[in-house]
Formats: structure tokens, C-alpha cells, sequence
């Protein structure tokens, strides 16, 4: 399933595959969404119900990667799926600020809340581009997958 | 908080129209926007705070019907947050809805 909303906002989506997995719903966001979480927004801000992992709550690239390395991802190089390992991938805009994230699947593709709006799988390139879109991806963080 | 003042009461069915076409085009500006930070920087939202109390029934009744992100124009109208530091989105949501209804303005 295709979504215009999402192509105006992403013109990348056109040009890539992608499918919408999901009905909007405000109730998470991208973050919550990379960290396995469905019920609260994720951001470093003091407002609730925005949930932050740790203090100090700062809206920048540092303090994503820092509250991820609480849930056990590092920095990695590659955006390529690794056996055993789960990633999640952090874009930013032009001045360096985050912007999105968006964890890996098994399929080597990419999981994604876009804001209020729906759950798609897609390619990293799908959601990058200048306003709205999400800018360009930062970094990329890896965990090993953990036990069930 | 103040009781609404008699001419916010008169004055909310152009207020309700106002408030309105304000929701829609932030709504539609960052529905794709994950950042809390980028739709209360939106100048439709800025503009729906800067209206005030009297705006506070509004978003009440379209957080009713509509779950959105009002919980910072709300926090800075109202100088209050009936949020709990564990609630999620739904629990937020029904924290402020609860707190209208104690206030008696929804």
C-alpha cells in the first residue's frame, strides 16, 4: 500500500520501494518505534508523556546516540544488516539536529514511524531530502539481538 | 485557574472558526514531524497560544476528538500539567480531559 501524504512529504518514496504497515495514530513516534516502544513519544524534552531514557534531555545528535547506548547500540559503519545484530539509524537536518529514526528488519529494510502519520518499511534513502523530508542519515548504531 | 470571563463567551463561535483553521494547518504542517519541539514552534500553534485561556475549551474538545499533540499549548496556557511522570499518550490525553472536566470547561 502507497500513501500520498507520505510521497508529498518524502519525495524519495517515489523513487523507492516502500509499504505502509500501519493506521496513524499520534500515540509514538520514531523513536519510541527504534526502540521497540508503541504506547509513548520518545524526546528529550521535559513535557510529558515525552519519554527520555536519561537526564539531561538535549535536542541534539550526541544525546540520541547516548540514550541508544543506554538500550546497548554502539556506533557502527555500515547500514548493511548483520547477522545477529539489530540497528537503528539516526537522521538529522541541516544544523545537525535529529530529525527521525528508524530501525532495521531481518529483510535488511527499514521500519519507520513518520511522525503522527503511519509505520512504513522502507530504504534509508526513501525518507532523506531537504524539508520536509528527514535530511540525510547521521549515524548508525548496532546492538547484538537479544535472547527470546 | 480564572473562570472564563463573560466576553470570551461571546466571542467563541469566531474564536472556534479561528481555532480551527489554526489546527488544520498545523496539523497538516507537522503531522510527518516525530519532534515535539518543530509543532510548537509551528506559528499556527504559537498563535493558538498566544490566545490564551479563552482557547482552552477548544483544545479540550479537539483533543477529545482528535488525540494530538496540544499537551505543551495546554502546559503553557494553563500554567498546570495533570500529566503523571509514567503516563503514556492515552494516559496523557485522559489526565487532561479529566482535568477539563474539573475544571468545568469541557
Amino acid at each position: 500500500m502507497q500513501s500520498v501524504s507520505l510521497e508529498i512529504r518524502f519525495p524519495n518514496l517515489r523513487n523507492t520501494t516502500y509499504s505502509v504497515e500501519s493506521p496513524r495514530t499520534p500515540d509514538y513516534n520514531c523513536v519510541a518505534w527504534a526502540a521497540g516502544v508503541c504506547d509513548r513519544p520518545w524526546w528529550p524534552i521535559s513535557q510529558r508523556p515525552y519519554y527520555w531514557p536519561e537526564e539531561p534531555r538535549i535536542e541534539s545528535l550526541p544525546a540520541f546516540i547516548s540514550a541508544f547506548q543506554t538500550l546497548g547500540y554502539q556506533i557502527c559503519e555500515s547500514s548493511n544488516p548483520e547477522v545477529a545484530f539489530e540497528k537503528v539509524a539516526i537522521y538529522v537536518d541541516e544544523d545537525e539536529i535529529p530529525t527521525h529514526m528508524a530501525r532495521q528488519i531481518s529483510s535488511g529494510d527499514w521500519t519507520s514511524k513518520c511522525g503522527d502519520l503511519e509505520d512504513i518499511i522502507h530504504t534509508l534513502e526513501g525518507l532523506q531530502g531537504s524539508y520536509q523530508a528527514y535530511g540525510k542519515v547521521a549515524c548508525v548504531m548496532k546492538r547484538p539481538i537479544l535472547a527470546k | 485557574m480564572d473562570k472564563l470571563e463573560h466576553s470570551d463567551l461571546q466571542t467563541q463561535q469566531p474564536l472556534e472558526e479561528t481555532f480551527l483553521e489554526l489546527a488544520e494547518k498545523w496539523r497538516y504542517d507537522t503531522e510527518m514531524f516525530s519532534s515535539p519541539t518543530k509543532k510548537l514552534n509551528h506559528p499556527a500553534y504559537q498563535k493558538i497560544i498566544s490566545i490564551g485561556k479563552p482557547v482552552i475549551p477548544l483544545i479540550l474538545r479537539e483533543l477529545e476528538r482528535q488525540p494530538d499533540h496540544w499537551f505543551m499549548a495546554l502546559t503553557a496556557i494553563a500554567k498546570q500539567d495533570p500529566v503523571g511522570p509514567e503516563d503514556n499518550f492515552k494516559q496523557a490525553v485522559e489526565a487532561w480531559l479529566q482535568w477539563g472536566r474539573e475544571q468545568k470547561l469541557i
